[in-house]
């Protein structure tokens, strides 16, 4: 296999990577707060029915919900405890969803239900590829990494998938899952990978990991050594190396055309808890009821790596961390830059939840911004290829069209433009506006 | 919340900013600044910054703000376009040229447009084309360098004669800022390396420049290095605002500003047709941007379509250029013309309404005479004489008027001591043959007023103007006749360039009649050619004391002491 660092060829950034104020930070588990609010969305798609009542005993591990008029993964009780009240749950954007509070009972923390282990071996091809797919719907796998599309349709795709990508990039700053992941059990993460593999009748896996996670790379390495159709790719620390596209671009050098999926080269991505999550429900049996966040920022006291059951509200997390060290910190749900900033400390950690980062005054952005020099900065930086001092002067303009043709709609939303422009200019945001004044024209 | 945050990311941002970008651009002129005042002295330093630091003032009155005493020079990009316009100044302009380029640099350059970020040109070279139109003699005002007594020279463009090393070290008369190549480079390679400059448009603008010249037939390299081509391809045609932001814009962009360069310089009575290309480019520059789109990530389809129509493209051009050259080659790379780029300049500096000049064909061989034409009408001559110095061959033109008088001359090429020697090439030494006549040639070499400490190489440039004077008489015997032996073939060999020229020289009736290269190794289109042109002109002249072919020095000096050891001399 090649020792070969690789890296998508045009476009990206090195931002600073923070990575060792955790990388170097065991997992630990949390114990379960006083109560949980588990929201019945927490994937693409539509909320699950809730399957309990209000007073009614859940066991962690249950079934909260699995079924919705569209697409949609199984929620189960992160905490043993008695459901309190079908409410509302606060997300990160500002919205709501429909969510289940239980308070955890006292003395039942090692209580959990799980699903009988598959022994995958004694099934044919096609019955394991069936049972694989019912148990990632099962134990309610979404991607992990961030976007939380249902696990179980990705693996029943239609298209020829000869190559599996594990996502490992983590190309945010701070975030150490991933690597904490890869470091703890790297054996776990290429059991999944194979699993996937199978699944879906690929012929060989790649794990693609930055290089300024040199422990995962060996120890990954070593795991791998045991298959022959496994291997991990070393990557240039290069944002946005997590980018699906362009993490399939760096490792097998196939690019995805634009408006199609990564099926459409024989790629399918799956990020590295997630591939976690599938060995752990297949071989174990366990449903997805915590996830792995790291808390972290200049801001927090303790910065750590987290498992953190779901429906835990961020606050409690940041408390089990040690609390703010400063007054008054950014908090920041994901990584910081493409998370979201929040003042709502009661938002409860979901499988989209990657990290928690509490950014001080200094490391914040500032808010003036000036004229575009026309640098070309964040033309060099766009990982699309795209312009895009000139696709926000346009929307800036409210030249829709313009934009569009100059390749608004193929934004991937990474920030790095922002992030690189010495002038400061919020040009995300702008992008933002105007993807959205570009669908609401076409409804109109 | 005591910061200002938004909802959504990127909650970072890199420390990279306006301010620091303009001063460091600034900074990687420091090698340029300092070779200015070190080839022209402080007058050189007092141009470069009051420009500078005048236009940085300037705008201070009018930019958000206002003055402050914290920031007095605000963002820097005022004090750069001021540094960038200083640096294109003639050592030798008057001390208010750079007080009034700032302010064209400012009110005309950036404020009419609406301030940073919004002018379409280049505020430098709107200050510098302004200029160059309005006081053309004020703005030229060349000065030889590393001599600070304000000694007028004309530029490597206007016939000023240097070598590569010369061009390239800087040490030739031009702009201030501008001589240097080596310094610019310096300045340029921090900033690549920094990241705040792309390669793209310097590398297209220097490649098409070179590419263009040799489709017109002038010496590549010297168009690059001399004038203002690197200057202004390494730091005014990617100043940021007036260039485009695409890769492949950039290219396009690079290309146009090389290509006009060239043609400018070529076709019209402005030398420094960098500042109208790079102005025309930056016109052109929201129209590149907008329709020169790269291909976005995914669309493959789209790229490898382009990539074919671009290879296409090049095949066209490629053979187009070679098409050019394989004609025009004799004269690229071997004739007179090429020697140091300067022979058809010299038309022009001596007879500005001049058009062509045509090889006149004289008994006399130890000079080569040109009759200068202004449409059909002759206006003057231009006689290419030599004679050896010191330590080596000094070669000059000398400029005669219809009556044989002259009118100029210049030095083309000589290697005489730096100190003492190269001071013939000095106007106040030249100048005393002004309006000497063929009438009385002797007079040249009796009243010669020799450069103290220079006398061998004054007295040969004297016996060069005598020669030049007598350029329509008949040989005497001062060139040594040969001592030919009998009839017969004489084989002999000696080393030149690449390796041993072997040689069959015939002699027949007391003449050399013909001389046969057996073998060589010399450089095809380079030295193979000057062996031709050589043993030509030693049957021609019936002599070995020819001239050399100086891009073929090695080649043609291997090929006379071939035939010398033939012939047993």
């Amino acid at each position: 296999m090649s020792e070969r660092v690789k890296k998508f060829p045009i476009g990206g950034t090195h931002l600073p990577e923070e990575k060792d104020l955790t990388s170097e930070k065991e997992i630990i588990r949390m114990p379960a707060p006083s109560s949980v609010l588990i929201p019945l969305k927490q994937h693409l798609g539509h909320p699950v029915r809730p399957l309990v009542k209000p007073g009614e005993r859940v066991v962690r591990g249950q079934v909260l919900g699995n079924d919705a008029p569209g697409l949609c993964a199984a929620i189960h009780a992160s905490v043993t405890g008695t459901v309190e009240e079908i409410t509302e749950a606060p997300l990160p954007d500002g919205s709501t969803v429909p969510a289940i509070r239980i308070r955890t009972e006292t003395g039942a923390e090692d209580e959990s239900i799980s699903l009988p282990p598959l022994n995958l071996q004694a099934m044919g091809a096609e019955e394991a590829r069936q049972a694989v797919i019912a148990r990632v719907k099962e134990a309610g796998i979404v991607g992990l990494g961030g976007a939380t599309f249902p696990t179980h349709v990705k693996l029943a795709t239609e298209d020829a998938i000869d190559t599996i990508v594990i996502n490992g990039a983590e190309c945010e700053p701070y975030i150490t899952v991933d690597d904490r992941l890869m470091q703890e059990g790297p054996e776990l993460v290429l059991r999944g990978l194979d699993i996937v593999r199978q699944t879906v009748g690929a012929t060989k896996g790649y794990i693609g990991c930055e290089i300024n996670k040199p422990e995962a790379i060996r120890r990954l390495r070593e795991a791998a050594k045991g298959y022959t159709n496994l291997f991990a790719q070393a990557l240039d620390t290069r944002y946005p190396h997590g980018a699906e596209k362009h993490l399939i671009k760096a490792i097998l050098n196939r690019e995805v055309p634009i408006r199609a999926l990564p099926g459409a080269v024989g790629v399918l991505v799956n990020n590295v808890q997630t591939a976690w999550t599938i060995a752990d429900a297949v071989d174990r049996g366990l449903p997805v009821v915590d996830r792995v966040v790291t808390v972290s920022g200049h801001g927090v006291k303790e910065p750590r790596n987290v498992r953190v059951p779901l429906g835990t509200a961020i606050g409690d997390v940041i408390a089990f961390c040690g609390g703010p060290s400063v007054e008054d910190p950014a908090v920041v749900i994901g990584g910081p830059m493409t998370g979201m900033n929040v003042t709502d400390m009661s938002i409860p950690v979901t499988k989209a939840t990657s990290g928690i980062v509490l950014l001080t005054k200094a490391e914040y952005r500032g808010s003036v911004h000036m004229a575009c020099i026309r640098c070309g900065k964040c033309v060099e930086v766009c990982p699309m290829y795209l312009a895009p001092n000139r696709i926000t002067a346009y929307v800036n303009n409210e030249m829709i069209e313009e934009a569009v043709s100059a390749g608004l709609e193929a934004c991937i939303q990474c920030g790095a433009c922002q992030f690189v422009c010495p002038s400061k200019r919020p040009l995300l945001t702008w992008l933002k506006q105007g993807k959205a004044a570009a669908v609401n024209q076409r409804n109109r | 919340m005591s910061m200002n945050v938004q909802a959504t990311g990127p909650h970072i941002e890199s420390p990279d900013t306006v301010r620091q970008k303009m001063w460091e651009v600034s900074g990687a002129l420091l090698p340029a600044v300092i070779a200015a005042g070190f080839f022209f002295g402080p007058y050189a330093l007092y141009l470069i910054f009051a420009s500078a630091f005048a236009s940085a003032l300037l705008e201070r009155p009018f930019v958000a703000g206002g003055f402050s005493w914290k920031q007095p020079f605000g963002d820097g990009s005022a004090f750069l376009a001021g540094l960038l316009f200083g640096l294109t100044l003639a050592p030798g302009s008057p001390w208010w040229i750079p007080l009034f380029g700032a302010v064209l640099v400012i009110f005309v350059g950036k404020l009419a447009f609406g301030g940073i970020g919004n002018n379409i040109f280049n505020p430098a070279l709107v200050a510098r084309g302004i200029l160059l139109i309005a006081y053309p003699a004020l703005v030229t005002e060349w000065r030889l360098p590393m001599n600070y007594d304000a000694v007028a020279s004309a530029t490597p463009l206007e016939g000023y004669s240097a070598s590569y090393l010369e061009l390239f070290l800087g040490t030739i008369p031009g702009s201030v800022g501008e001589v240097s190549a080596v310094a610019l480079l310096i300045g340029a390679i921090y900033l690549m390396v920094r990241g705040f400059v792309g390669w793209r448009i310097s590398l297209a603008f220097l490649i098409s420049a070179m590419l263009t010249a040799l489709a017109l037939g002038i010496d590549p390299v010297f168009t690059i290095l001399s004038g203002s081509i690197m200057f202004a391809a390494l730091f005014m045609a990617t100043d940021m605002v007036t260039s485009p932001v695409g890769r492949s814009a950039r290219i396009i962009y690079g290309i146009g500003c090389g290509v006009l360069t060239v043609l400018i310089r070529h076709f019209t009575v402005y030398p420094a047709g960098v500042t109208f290309a790079v102005l025309i480019m930056n016109g052109a520059t929201p129209l590149i941007d907008a329709k020169i789109v790269d291909a976005f990530f995914g669309e493959v389809e789209k790229r490898r379509r382009r990539v074919i129509a671009l290879a296409g493209a090049v095949a066209v051009v490629a053979i187009g250029v070679f098409s050019t050259i394989g004609a025009a080659s004799a004269d690229i790379f071997y004739s007179d013309y090429f020697v140091d780029g300067t022979t058809r300049r010299d038309i022009r500096l001596f007879f500005p309404e001049a058009h062509a000049a045509m090889v006149m064909e004289l008994p006399n061989k130890a000079v080569r005479a040109e009759e200068v034409y202004r449409g059909t009408e002759p206006v003057g001559y231009l006689v290419y004489s030599q004679e050896r110095g010191y330590k080596s061959t000094i070669r000059l033109v000398t400029a005669l008027d219809l009556d044989e008088r002259i009118i100029g001359m210049r030095v083309l090429e000589h290697n005489e001591s730096a100190t003492l020697g190269g001071l013939i090439r000095r106007p106040s030494f030249l100048n005393q043959f002004l309006r000497r006549s063929s009438a009385n040639p002797d007079a040249v070499v009796n009243d010669l007023q020799a450069i103290s400490g220079a006398t061998v190489s004054s007295r040969a440039v004297a016996l060069a103007v005598e020669q030049a004077l007598l350029f329509r008489t008949e040989p005497d015997s001062g060139v040594p006749a040969l001592q030919l032996g009998a009839d017969g073939t004489y084989s002999g060999a000696a080393r030149g360039y690449g390796g041993e020229i072997q040689v069959a020289v015939t002699v027949a009736g007391g003449r050399i009649s013909d001389i046969e290269v057996v073998a060589h190794q010399e450089t095809p289109g380079l030295g193979e050619p000057a062996l031709f042109h050589v043993a030509g002109e030693i049957i021609q002249a019936q002599s070995l004391d020819v001239d050399n072919v100086s891009s073929a020095t090695g080649s043609a000096r291997g090929i006379v002491s071939a035939v010398a050891n033939a012939l047993g001399q």
